[in-house]
C-alpha cells in the first residue's frame, strides 16, 4: 500500500482535487516516479498550472513537482556534469532557440501526443520539434481610465503622443519588445518589423526614450505602478494588468498592436524520465487543461485552440488569443533575438547607461 | 588571509630565534595547524575549486569561444562605462555608510541607554527582511502618492511631488538602507575593544574631548572602518536588482550586464570573465588597503 499512499501524498501536494475518468486514459499513459517540472514560478502561476495539468497524476500514477525558473545556461551546466534535473521546462522562444543550439533538448514525441489530443485541436505554429506551445504572453498598451476617461491610445505611435495624451510612461528595461514598440511608435507596421534594421530601431528608441519616465525590471512592478497610480499609461503585462482591472482598479488594455511571445514545453536530454516527461507534455495540450486554466487566469494564449469554441464570449474578449483579439497583433520573432541578441544587449545597456 | 595572519603571530612570539623553539610552542604550532585544517580545506573546496573552474570558463573552458574573447569583449565602452558606474555607486555608498554608521556605532558601544537596544533591534530586524521587500518598501514610502510626498504635498511644502524614486536618489536611498546595517555591526566589536582607559589618560593629561577622539579614539577604531567599508563595497559592487528597480532602468550596473550575458545570451565565457575582473577589482583593493592601513590589524585588537 505503500506506493499508493506516496501517490496520494504526492497528488495532495500538487493541489490535485479533480478526479479524472480512468478508462479515458491509454494505457500507454500509465507509469509511476516523480517528474520535476520546471515553470517560472510564483502564486499565479502554481494556480494556473494546477488548473492545467494537475489532475496528471491520479490519472497516471506519475507524480509531479514544481520546480523554478528555466535558465538555458542552468541546464547547460547540468548536462555537462551529467545531473539533469529537470524533466519538463517551460523556455520563453529564443530560450528554446538557445537550448537546442547546445542540443539540450529530447525532439516531442508527437505520435503519442497525437494519440491522445488530436492534431487539429493544436495551434500548428507552436508544434516545433523540439518543443510545443505553452503559453502565450502579451504586452499591451495600457491606461488609467482616471486620467484618459474619453479612451486611451490605439497604437503605439498615439502611446507616444504626448499632446494628445499627456502623462507618465513606462516600458520594460528589456530590448525585447522595446526595439519592436520604438519601430511600431516610428510607424512601421507589425508585420512589416523582421527583420529588425537594428540602427533604424535605436533611432526609433532615441525618439521615445525621453517620454519614458520609468523602465520597469521585474513584472511584478505592474501591480506596485498601477496600485499607486505612478504612471498614467504603460506597456504592459497583460496578465498582471487584468489581474489588477479584475481588482478593481482603473486602467484598460487594448489588443490592438499587442506583442506576443510564445513559450514551449521542452524535455531537456538526459532527464530523469524522458519517457514520462513526454506523457505529461502530451497531457498538457487536453482540451480541458487548457479550458480550465484559461478559466481561472484568461490572460494566455494556449496551443489547443479548440479550446476557444467551448469558452463563453465574455472570457474570450478578454484572451490574447481569441480571433478577435489576435488580429492585429505583433508576434516575436525568436530566431532574430537569438541570432542578434549579442549585439543588441549590449549596445541596449549602452543605450540605456547614457539615457 | 586569515590563516597566512595567524602562523605569521606565531612566528613573531619567538622573535628570530627558530632554534630556541619550546616544547610548549612545538605544540602550539602543530595545535595551530590541526585545527585549521578543516577550515583550509572548506575553503579550498568551496572557495577556491570554484574560482579556478570560473578562470577556466572565462578563458573559453566549456565552450566553444577562443581563449580571451571574453576580455577583449569586455573593452568595448560600453563595459568599462558600466564598470566606471557600478564602482561610483559603490564608492559612494561605501563613503556615506561609513559616516552614517560610526555614529550610530558610537552610540551604541559608548552610551549606556535604553536607546541602545532599540537600535539594535531596528538594525537586526532589517537585516532579516529579504533585499526584494525591503526594495519595494522603498518604492512605497519614496514614490509620487508615496509617504513622503503625500505628506509634503498636504502640509503645503511643495505642490508638485518631488522625483524620489526611479533614479538616483533612490537607488542610493535604497542601497544605503540594505548597507548601513553591515557597516554597524562590523564597527562595533572594533568600538567595544579600546580600552576607555586610553581617552581618560588622554584628558587627564589635558587634551581636550576633540583631541582625545581625534588621536586616540579614531585611530583605534580605524580598522573597524576599514574592515567595515570593505565588506559593504564589495557587497554594494555586487548589487543589481535594488538599483534596477529603484533607479528606474536609468542605473544599470555590470552585474546586470553578466545577469543578461547568463540568462539570455547564455554567453558563460563572457559572464566568466566579466566576474573575474570585478574579482580583481576587489582584491586590488584589498591589496590597497592592506598598504594603506594593514590588514593585519584587521585581526588584532583595537589599541595594542
Amino acid at each position: 500500500m505503500y506506493p499508493k499512499r506516496l501517490l496520494t501524498a504526492a497528488a495532495i501536494m500538487f493541489g490535485c482535487i479533480l478526479p479524472a475518468n480512468a478508462q479515458d486514459i491509454p494505457p500507454a499513459f500509465k507509469g509511476s516516479g516523480t517528474l520535476i517540472v520546471n515553470n517560472w514560478g510564483g502564486p499565479t502561476v502554481e494556480k494556473m498550472h494546477k488548473a492545467w495539468y494537475g489532475d496528471f497524476p491520479a490519472a497516471t500514477g506519475i507524480s509531479l513537482s514544481a520546480t523554478s525558473v528555466p535558465d538555458v545556461a542552468k541546464l547547460k551546466i547540468m548536462k555537462q556534469v551529467n545531473n539533469v534535473e529537470w524533466d519538463v521546462v517551460d523556455f520563453e522562444g529564443n530560450q528554446m532557440l538557445m537550448a537546442m543550439k547546445d542540443d539540450l533538448l529530447e525532439p516531442i514525441d508527437y505520435d503519442l501526443l497525437f494519440s491522445l489530443v488530436p492534431k487539429e485541436q493544436l495551434d500548428p505554429n507552436v508544434l516545433t520539434k523540439y518543443g510545443v506551445g505553452s503559453t502565450a504572453f502579451s504586452t499591451v498598451i495600457a491606461w488609467n481610465t482616471q486620467v484618459f476617461p474619453n479612451g486611451g491610445p490605439k497604437d503605439w505611435v498615439e502611446f507616444f503622443d504626448t499632446e494628445k495624451f499627456p502623462g507618465r510612461r513606462a516600458l520594460y528595461a528589456n530590448p525585447k519588445p522595446s526595439l519592436e514598440i520604438a519601430l511600431m511608435a516610428a510607424g512601421k507596421k507589425a508585420d512589416e518589423l523582421y527583420p529588425i534594421d537594428i540602427d533604424e530601431a535605436f533611432k526609433a528608441l532615441d525618439a521615445i526614450g525621453p517620454k519614458v519616465d520609468l523602465w520597469v525590471e521585474k513584472t511584478s512592478q505592474w501591480d506596485v505602478l498601477i496600485q499607486n497610480k505612478e504612471v498614467d499609461l504603460m506597456g504592459s503585462s497583460l496578465a498582471r494588468t487584468m489581474a489588477q482591472i479584475a481588482a478593481g482598479e482603473p486602467y484598460a488594455v487594448t489588443f490592438n498592436q499587442s506583442i506576443v511571445e510564445q513559450s514551449f514545453w521542452t524535455i531537456p536530454k538526459g532527464a530523469p524520465n524522458v519517457k514520462n516527461a513526454q506523457k505529461l507534455v502530451a497531457w498538457m495540450m487536453r482540451k480541458e487543461g487548457a479550458k480550465a486554466a484559461l478559466e481561472l487566469l484568461p490572460y494566455y494564449g494556449m496551443a489547443n485552440i479548440a479550446v476557444y469554441d467551448s469558452l463563453p464570449a465574455a472570457t474570450l474578449a478578454k484572451l490574447p488569443g481569441a480571433p478577435e483579439n489576435a488580429k492585429n497583433t505583433h508576434k516575436i520573432d525568436a530566431q532574430w533575438w537569438l541570432d542578434n541578441g549579442e549585439a543588441v544587449r549590449t549596445r541596449w545597456l549602452d543605450w540605456l547607461s547614457k539615457s | 588571509m586569515a590563516e597566512l595572519e595567524v602562523t605569521e603571530h606565531i612566528s613573531r612570539a619567538s622573535p628570530g630565534v627558530r632554534t630556541k623553539t619550546t616544547a610548549w610552542e612545538r605544540q602550539r604550532n602543530r595545535l595551530t595547524l590541526w585545527l585549521l585544517s578543516a577550515p583550509l580545506a572548506a575553503m579550498a573546496v568551496l572557495f577556491v575549486a570554484p574560482i579556478l573552474v570560473l578562470v577556466w570558463m572565462s578563458l573559453g573552458g566549456g565552450s566553444q569561444g577562443a581563449p580571451f574573447d571574453g576580455y577583449r569583449a569586455l573593452l568595448q565602452p560600453v563595459y568599462l562605462r558600466l564598470l566606471g558606474f557600478t564602482l561610483q555607486l559603490a564608492v559612494v555608498c561605501t563613503v556615506i555608510c561609513a559616516v552614517l554608521a560610526y555614529p550610530i556605532a558610537y552610540l551604541m558601544v559608548n552610551i549606556r541607554s535604553r536607546i541602545n537596544l532599540w537600535l539594535s533591534v531596528a538594525l537586526f530586524i532589517s537585516l532579516w527582511l529579504s533585499f526584494l521587500a525591503r526594495t519595494f518598501s522603498w518604492i512605497i514610502i519614496l514614490q509620487r502618492r508615496g509617504v513622503v510626498n503625500n505628506f509634503l504635498v498636504a502640509t503645503g511644502i511643495t505642490d508638485q511631488p518631488f522625483e524620489l524614486v526611479y533614479n538616483k536618489i533612490g537607488v542610493y536611498v535604497g542601497m544605503i538602507h540594505i548597507l548601513l546595517p553591515f557597516m554597524v555591526i562590523t564597527l562595533i566589536p572594533a568600538m567595544k575593544a579600546i580600552d576607555p582607559a586610553y581617552m581618560r589618560a588622554g584628558l587627564s593629561l589635558g587634551a581636550s574631548p576633540a583631541q582625545v577622539f581625534r588621536q586616540i579614539y579614531l585611530p583605534l577604531s580605524l580598522p573597524g572602518l576599514v574592515a567595515g567599508s570593505m565588506l559593504v563595497f564589495t557587497l554594494a559592487f555586487g548589487f543589481f536588482i535594488t538599483p534596477a528597480i529603484l533607479g528606474g532602468g536609468r542605473a544599470p550596473t555590470i552585474v546586470l550586464a553578466i545577469r543578461d550575458q547568463i540568462q539570455q545570451l547564455g554567453n558563460l565565457q563572457l559572464a566568466a570573465s566579466t566576474s573575474m575582473v570585478l574579482l580583481v577589482i576587489c582584491l586590488a583593493l584589498l591589496l590597497a588597503y592592506d598598504r594603506v592601513s594593514g590588514v593585519d590589524k584587521l585581526y588584532d585588537r583595537g589599541g595594542r
